[in-house]
Parts: structure tokens; sequence; C-alpha cells
């Protein structure tokens, strides 16, 4: 248990949920006091699930439970999207197992929830949430915070938790920071003050933000699929039909889990809701350029249209 | 014959062309296949794959861990493949920090590797990557060069160690954890029938002539050119104006200095010459 105290009662809100969690989470926004949705317990957790159905590298899925393990940091074990159990290393690096449980592990406790998350970024406009999904190094991250730059407020940076059981799709808020590689940074020209390490040994920075987080979820408006490309030029072509569900159920985040924890039909009928719901583009920008002031021109001007 | 069949080299050696070869052997069809359609996973170092196979966000992990995790990824791949995957693979073969084979035996069913003159890399890899040929050249003597190794930018594809132009060529030649198939670009382009005759005998393919024949003609230099000149071709990066630019052997003649091509001759002579790049036939 070094390394990280433990704390007692914590309410946090993240991705919808709230949280109560034994592991101290700064990022994460408070929530008020009351019933969980999620608790987080620190305890041992077992090895390897028995008889798992199927299995990753770093992760085994057996029925509702999951369990993610990163030798040297730490082990976790999400049940039925209500418990999670964090089994530290003794000396774990802190930032490395929140980077952990906000990405990979609260992943799965949406899958196991019935909640749909999108490998992307979301940001506030008139019109609604747009949401920026794409592959790792796709530049999510770095067009959330351009917009954030011109006055869109920020829900989600990396995953976007998709709500699809009522009438219209929200985006549930995430927590109120942006993940940025240095060289994104620079371009930005974030002070370096604002930037934080977020673990040892990797480049990525966290840009904490303020006011530029927005307050509420908000309905889904449209999704925008970023696709690095060789051409010199963007391109934005509007995608319909089956087109629309594959590029959903490619950008799901931690697709792997789902298939593995059994909920394709579950996963196929929250994408058929989005895509019959909301707008999605495939966004082409040149591969090695950011062309970012044309990026966010391009997608505020498809807004606002 | 199950697992992954590795097409393993030195970026700007034909990996590609073998890639298109195989793919239109396979097909078997009238026309050629679509070079933005090729089949398969891509390349090894491809960051979304990793994600995909590790479960997790390999930006959230260490280069340490990421080089370390990638033999399990592999594994996990072969396990679940149908059939024999081609992976395409930039990286040398070393040994991760806990002393196992990057490439593991165990999910790999063979690999061809490529082999081409390395004075024609240089002018190759200068066009495509924007650089001047000088920088290349030192890359390829660097035994720390690496693709996507810049460390402040999160790239499309993860970090591949290369080593010397020379390290990896041996590292690939000299293991015998895994069958190999070595070829020499200059023999593909020289007498493709022969050579992707025996890609297609080693990749389980059917060798009978007439289809190594006419898969060779739909992945001909003038093919993958006209499709190229038609739609662009996405493996391209921006700075290069064309992925397919040339596909001859020996145009190191009419590029590089004097110094150059005597530069690239001192730091890989000992490859050079095993792979008759010193005799009179390539020189």
């Amino acid at each position: 248990m070094r390394g990280i105290p433990a704390l007692d009662s914590r309410h946090y809100a993240v991705y919808g949920l709230v949280l109560h969690s034994e592991l101290e989470c700064p990022e994460l926004p408070l929530a008020a006091e009351g019933e969980p949705d999620v608790v987080v317990r620190l305890g041992a957790v077992p090895a390897a699930l028995p008889d798992p159905c199927a299995a990753g590298v770093l992760y085994q899925v057996q029925g509702e439970r999951f369990l993610f393990r990163l030798p040297g940091t730490a082990a976790f074990l999400a049940e039925a999207g209500r418990e999670i159990t964090v089994d530290l290393t003794p000396d774990a690096d802190p930032g490395a197992v929140r980077l952990l449980l906000y990405g990979s592990v609260l992943a799965a406790v949406l899958h196991q929830r019935g909640v749909l998350p999108l490998h992307g970024s979301a940001v506030a406009t008139d019109r609604g949430a747009v949401v920026f999904v794409g592959a790792s190094g796709a530049g999510k991250s770095t067009l959330a915070a351009a917009m954030a730059q011109r006055g869109y407020s920020v829900l989600a940076d990396d995953v976007s938790a998709i709500d699809t059981s009522g009438d219209v799709p929200h985006v549930a808020l995430a927590y109120p920071r942006l993940l940025l590689w240095p060289d994104a940074a620079e371009h930005l020209a974030v002070p370096e003050e604002q930037l934080q390490q977020v673990r040892k040994r990797v480049p990525k920075c966290g840009w904490r933000l303020g006011d530029g987080f927005a307050s509420r979820p908000m309905p889904v408006y449209a999704v925008y699929a970023l696709q690095p490309a060789s051409a010199t030029q963007l391109g934005m072509s509007a995608l319909h039909g089956a087109q629309k569900l594959r590029v959903l159920a490619e950008h799901t985040y931690r697709r792997r889990y789902l298939l593995a924890m059994g909920r394709a039909a579950q996963h196929f009928a929250q994408t058929a809701t989005v895509a019959r719901q909301v707008r999605l583009s495939r966004v082409t920008r040149p591969r090695d350029a950011f062309a970012l002031d044309e990026l966010t021109g391009l997608i505020i001007a498809d807004v606002q249209q | 014959m199950n697992g992954l069949l590795w097409l393993a080299s030195y970026p700007r050696s034909g990996n590609t062309w073998m890639r298109l070869f195989l793919a239109n052997a396979e097909a078997g069809a009238p026309r050629p296949t679509d070079i933005n359609a090729i089949p398969g996973p891509g390349i090894a170092g491809d960051r979304s794959l990793l994600d995909y196979l590790l479960g997790a966000e390999t930006s959230d992990l260490t280069d340490d861990e990421l080089e370390r995790f990638r033999p399990a990824a592999y594994r996990v791949f072969a396990a679940n493949a149908a059939k024999t995957i081609w992976m395409k693979i930039h990286d040398a073969y070393t040994l991760t920090s806990a002393g196992e084979p990057l490439v593991p035996a165990d999910a790999s069913c063979g690999v061809i590797y490529l082999v081409r003159e390395p004075r024609d890399v240089a002018v190759s890899f200068a066009h495509h990557a924007g650089v001047k040929i000088d920088a290349v050249i030192e890359r390829m003597a660097d035994p720390s060069a690496a693709l996507s190794g810049d460390a402040r930018r999160l790239r499309e594809q993860v970090s591949q160690r290369l080593l010397t132009w020379s390290g990896h060529v041996r590292s690939w030649v000299d293991q015998d954890a895994i069958p190999k198939l070595v070829l020499r670009y200059e023999d593909m382009v020289a007498d493709p029938l022969t050579a992707f005759g025996a890609a297609a005998r080693f990749a389980g393919l059917s060798d009978d002539p007439d289809g190594v024949a006419r898969a060779v003609s739909h992945c001909s230099f003038g093919e993958l050119s006209r499709q190229e000149s038609e739609r662009g071709f996405k493996e391209r990066l921006r700075i290069a104006t064309r992925f397919f630019r040339s596909g001859r052997a020996g145009a190191w003649r009419e590029t590089l200095t004097t110094a150059q091509a005597a530069r690239i001759v001192a730091d890989h002579g000992g490859v050079m010459e095993r792979f008759g790049y010193l005799d009179g036939s390539c020189q």
C-alpha cells in the first residue's frame, strides 16, 4: 500500500458515474455523497480468473468479472459494473495507477453497465456535443485542445462515454484534463506550468482544464472520425448507413473487452442508436502536419452550417 | 499453416511489393488487387493493432513495457488467427529487455526477409522521407536508429528498432528460431518468376507458373505506379511525391556522390559482400 495513501470515503464524478473510491483521484471532480454507482476498494485480487472466456495480454474476462494487470503497477478487478478492487504493487507510480483506472478499467466498467465508450474526445457546441473519434495518434486530443482554446468547453478526452438509454444519445462528463504529447502542447503554446506529467517515463502530459471543462452532459450532435492520410489537404465526407455502424464499432474504446464479455448484441444496438440519430463524417488530415487552424475551422463551419 | 508469416525488411526494400504480390497470388483474380485495399493487419508496429491486442493504450505504457508486451501481443494474434496472417515488419530481430525475442517463434510460421542494395536503399529512403541522403546514410550506420522513435509525439506506429542497415540484415538472416526465406530485391527485379515463385511456395500458396506470372504482372511497377497516379497510395508519406518511385535496381549510380557510395561501402562492406553487392554484377 505504500506510495498511494488510502483515504476514507471519497465521492468522485466521472463518465456519468459516481465513484466511491478508497484510491485518491485528485484529477476527478468531487461528487456529492450518496449512493455511489461504483465502489473502488483497495485490496488483493486473484492472479488470474478461473477458466476465463477470453484473455488478452494484460486482461482476462470471465462473465461479469474483468481483471486487468500491469506488472509493476497494479491489478484491477472490475465486477458487474459496480465494484473495482485495486491491488497496488508496492511503490507503484500513483499517476500510472490512475491512468489505467480512468482509461481501460473504467471502460470495462462502462461496457459492463451498458454504456458505450467511444475512443474520442468531445467538446460542447451550440448545436450539441461533437465527438472526435480516431485511432491513437489521429489527433483527437490535440483537436479538442485547439477547440478549447477557441472557447469551446471540453466534455471528455480520449474516452467519451455515450449514454444511449434515453431518447437522444448523450456524452457524459469525463474529467477536466486533456492528455497532450509534448509536440502538440508546444504547437498549441500551452504554458509549461499548466502541464503535468501523468506517469514517469511516459512523455504525454496532462493539461488541467479549469473553466474550459463543461458543466453538464450534452446530447451528441455529430461525430467526426479523424484519419491521418497521405493527402496534402483536409477532407470531409459524410458517412451513411452501414458505414456509420462500421466506424462506430471501429472506434469503440476497448472493443475487444466487449466481445469477450459477450456483449456484441448490446454493442450493436448502441451503435445503431447513435448511427440513427447522429451525423457522422470522416475527416482526413495530412499525416505529419497539424493543420490545426484549418481543421478547427472546418469543424466549426460544418457544425454551424 | 497457422500463425504469423513475417514479411521483414529494412524500410524501402520491397516489402510492400511482396505484400502486394502475395495478395494478388492469393486472390488469383483476373484483375489486380487494389493497392489501397491490401488484406491483412498492416505493419507489426501499428499502434492501434497493439492497443487492440494488449487491451490497453500503448500510449499509457513506457517504451520498455511496450517492448516487453509486444511478443505476447503477437501470440494473442496468432492464437486467434484462423489462417496464416502476413505481417509486415520493419523492426530488426532483437531481444526485449526481458531477454525474449521481440518476434516470438511460437507465434510464427516463417519469415520472408528481403534485402536490397544499401546504396539504393539510401536513395529511396531519402525520397520517401524527404530527408537528405547524407542524413539517411548516417541513420543506416546508427545502431540506435528507430522508426517512429521520436518520443515527443504520438505517432500511429510505435517506436521500432532498426539497428544499422547491416545489423538489421544480420539480425534476421542469422536467426535460426523462425524458418526463413531470404530474397534479394535485385533478384525480384531481374527474375521475378523465380523469386516470387519461391515466395509463393514458402507462403503456402500455389507456385503454378501461370498463376505466379499473373500475380507478378498485377504488381508490376507499371501497374502499381498507374494505380498510385489514379487514386494515390495510403502508405505514402505526405512529404514524398510518390511511394512507388522507380523500382529499379542500381539507381544509386546516378544519384550518390562517390563519397556517399564509399561511405556506405565502408559502413556495410561485410554484409554487402555477403549478398553480392560488391562483386562485378552489382557494382
